[in-house]
């Protein structure tokens, strides 16, 4: 996953109500979320929305920076820090019962607006069954992974280089 | 010994042309092949200098082969060393080096890797050649050089419209100084009868006994230098195109505009120091336009926003102080202080996107507003308007536009009316009478006779003005240049000197680039179908090969040296008289806008937003 993941720790099982859970989600949902974006649209169009090459930018004021002395203040990210990432919306995946989880993101009107909008995609892996839940349409609907054979590693360094393009979908054995 | 100095311009030279050869892919070979070179070069040169300070430090000159040779004129490169070379020489070679270095992975992956080492390595030919020159000839080849090099990497970011804009208004302003080298050369042919070497210059008796005969002819010349120097050094009134130069990648500003290429002006006069030493008045005005800088900039370094402009600033404010100690005959000091400044600015520019993460620390946890600055004990209304000003940076951009351009802009839409069939319709007839009047000159009065040359340089002026002005036709905008060479040349017909194998020299460098031009324009158009002068079109996006082609032609038609119509330029200077003033003035006047019409073509037609928006294409203002 190659600069494009984060992990917070979570004990499902010390959380039934999802108090803690929520704490999380208050936090992360935005925050993760706003990264996220900030790296989409500099991503969908690099000159326009992000900051271009950072290679000529002239820092202004201490604030900002701009190319040469009478460009625009640019918005967005430079392109070397895109260069790896797709324009793609953030997919959380929660390791709790999704009925838990639709409760918990819905007492937070602002963090729901997030997921409600689809501006975060949200997916939950039940810890007893593991069966994988994914939010749609206000609902959390059961989800069925196609039945395709996988390629397997077993180094992953090796996998990451030599390419700066996603990685295809491996099985990791150790 | 000397023929050792060859040998650091070929060795970049040779790097260039390696370099051109390498495919765009090969990154980390790229880099290292000019690594390699500059380094070579680096340790070639301080065994050079170790050896010459073993020996004594005695100057060494060298003339190198003739690249043209006639009787009573001869155009030879010539090297010369001494300690303003060596520092120069040092000083560029472990800046280049270090900076190179810093690019391997600064550039990494960056579109244009390759043209940015090209351009490094072209550009430090030419440095190396302006500072090892031992004539004004040479120097102007190497000078000649650093411009184009400036605008290529100035116009680094080939598809953006500001860049490009600022590449070619910089450009603009060092025209101006070209024509003061030009003017130079031109006047002092006639001064010394030859092509004068630095190291002759040094003979104070010599220089002293012609210019006790020549008075105001070596303060023209000393004037020429003195602007020349002005305007690559960023001294007043040209300052306001230092900043607008740092568009390219950072190290690339911090080598040539924080460090080496602005210091070219000074390098300029302290070379020919010996020559300036014997004019008052000269070194006078030298040291008050360095104060008057020096205090304008430190003012309009201290208020701008942006930290490339601050630095750019500030370097002009010291090189303006350089220019004072140059003024009094402090020649070590300058080149210590040359030295100085040139490190403090490239480690400056380059440590310049970290300035947050700098001054953050410094602002944000122990700020305390200066109480002691100056500014405080300014009456309030002195205060503001010096601030309003140095804001507006004293206009110094606006009035080069009001002053320099806007003038020649009006005069060339006054003849816009005129198609291209008409004016061959013009041109053709006024030659061949031109040439009659040449063939049967003494059944006319001298008088006539001698204003014929100006008033055909007039209209060669003109055609290369409407040139200039042209908003649609990109073809007639070249053929005019073309015409206007062809008049200059006639114009020069009419001095009794008049060679015809100097003429031929000249148009024939003119018309093989300028057809090749031609025809490439012609192929851009037929495939893209619009290529109108009035907007940007960028269609190196697509056809690089052929921009690069239409670019060998800009360099043919604009005399660019390497080029026989470089050559050509200067023997045609060498035909105009000491008392025709007013024809060098005109002639150079065309040489000059013929550049700035030639860049803005291949601008208009190769640089700037993409017309086609298949792919990403970044605001104008941006």
């Amino acid at each position: 996953m190659d600069r494009r993941s984060f992990l917070n720790s979570y004990d499902a099982s010390i959380d039934p109500d999802g108090k803690r859970l929520l704490g999380i989600l208050n936090a992360a949902v935005p925050v993760c979320g706003g990264i996220n974006l900030e790296y989409y649209f500099s991503r969908v169009d690099n000159q326009k929305l992000g900051a271009g090459t950072k290679l000529p930018h002239n820092v202004m004021g201490l604030f900002g920076v701009a190319n040469g002395i009478d460009g625009d203040l640019r918005p967005g990210l430079p392109n070397q820090m895109i260069e790896v990432h797709d324009p793609i919306r953030l997919l959380m995946v929660i390791e709790q019962n999704a009925a838990i989880v639709l409760d918990v993101i819905q007492r937070n009107k602002a963090t729901y607006e997030w997921i409600k909008n689809a501006w975060v995609m949200l997916a939950t892996i039940d810890p007893l069954t593991s069966e994988i839940s994914v939010f749609e349409d206000g609902q959390m609907v059961s989800y069925n992974p196609p039945n395709a054979i996988m390629d397997s590693v077993n180094n992953l360094d090796q996998a990451f280089e030599g390419s700066m393009d996603n990685l295809r979908i491996f099985k990791y054995k150790i | 010994m000397e023929i050792a100095l060859q040998i650091f311009i070929l060795i970049p030279f040779v790097g260039f042309l390696l370099s051109l050869l390498i495919p765009e892919n090969k990154e980390s070979f790229l880099s290292w092949l000019a690594v390699t070179i500059i380094g070579l070069q680096l340790i070639l040169s301080s065994c050079f200098t170790i050896l010459w300070l073993l020996k004594g430090r005695v100057s060494v000159g060298f003339d190198s082969f003739s690249l043209y040779q006639t009787n009573g004129y001869s155009f030879f490169l010539s090297f010369y060393f001494d300690k303003i070379s060596a520092i120069y020489l040092l000083v560029g070679g472990i800046l280049v080096s270090l900076v190179t270095r810093f690019s391997r992975y600064y550039l990494h992956r960056e579109p244009g890797y390759k043209r940015f080492f090209n351009t490094v390595l072209f550009f430090y030919t030419g440095y190396s050649l302006t500072v090892l020159s031992g004539n004004l000839e040479t120097l102007f080849i190497g000078w000649e050089i650093l411009g184009i090099c400036s605008f290529l990497l100035i116009a680094f970011y080939r598809n953006r419209y500001l860049p490009v804009k600022n590449a070619v208004k910089v450009f603009s302003v060092y025209r101006i100084g070209d024509i003061g080298i030009i003017l130079a050369m031109w006047m002092s042919h006639h001064l010394w009868h030859e092509n004068i070497t630095f190291q002759k210059l040094n003979n104070y008796e010599l220089v002293h006994e012609h210019l006790l005969s020549h008075s105001s002819i070596g303060v023209f010349i000393a004037m020429m230098l003195v602007l020349a120097a002005a305007v690559k050094s960023a001294q007043l009134p040209f300052s306001s195109w230092l900043p607008r130069a740092m568009e390219g990648p950072t190290p690339s500003s911090a080598i040539f505009y924080g460090s080496l290429s602005v210091h070219i002006g000074v390098f300029l006069l302290l070379r020919t120091f010996h020559f300036i030493e014997q004019q008052t008045s000269v070194r006078i005005f030298i040291a008050i336009l360095g104060l008057v800088t020096a205090l304008v900039a430190t003012g309009i370094g201290r208020v701008q926003s942006s930290i490339k402009s601050q630095i750019a600033y500030g370097s002009i404010a010291q090189i303006g102080v350089i220019f004072i100690e140059v003024a009094l005959g402090f020649q070590n000091l300058a080149l210590f202080h040359f030295a100085g400044n040139a490190f403090l600015r490239t480690y400056q520019l380059l440590v310049s996107p970290s300035v947050v993460t700098y001054l953050i620390r410094e602002q944000f946890y122990r700020y305390s507003p200066d109480d002691k600055s100056i500014e405080y004990k300014y009456p309030t209304k002195i205060a503001n308007s010096l601030y309003i000003l140095c804001l507006k940076e004293f206009n110094l951009d606006n009035m080069m536009y009001g002053f320099l351009w806007n003038p020649m802009k009006i005069m060339g839409k006054k003849i816009r009316f005129l198609s291209l069939n008409q004016l061959i319709m013009i041109f053709v007839p006024l030659y061949f009478g031109g040439i009659l009047l040449w063939i049967y000159q003494a059944n006319f009065s001298a008088f006539f006779i001698h204003l014929l040359p100006i008033v055909f340089s007039l209209i060669g002026l003109l055609m290369v003005l409407k040139a200039f002005t042209e908003r649609y036709r990109a073809r007639m905008s070249w053929v005019l240049i073309l015409l206007n060479h062809a008049l200059v040349a006639l114009s020069i017909f009419f001095n009794e000197h008049f060679s015809l194998s100097h003429v031929l020299l000249y148009l024939s460098g003119i018309l093989i680039m300028g057809l090749f031009g031609y025809f490439t324009l012609r192929r851009i158009k037929r495939i893209e179908g619009n290529i109108d002068l009035d907007r940007f079109h960028g269609h190196v996006y697509e056809h690089p090969k052929i921009a690069f082609a239409f670019f060998l032609a800009c360099l043919g038609v604009s005399g660019f040296p390497i080029t026989p119509s470089f050559i050509g330029e200067d023997l045609i200077f060498s035909h105009i008289h000491e008392d025709q003033l007013l024809l060098a003035f005109l002639t150079a006047l065309s040489l000059i806008i013929d550049g700035l019409a030639i860049i803005r073509i291949f601008a208009r037609v190769f640089f700037g937003p993409h017309t086609k928006t298949y792919h990403e294409v970044a605001y104008r203002s941006s």
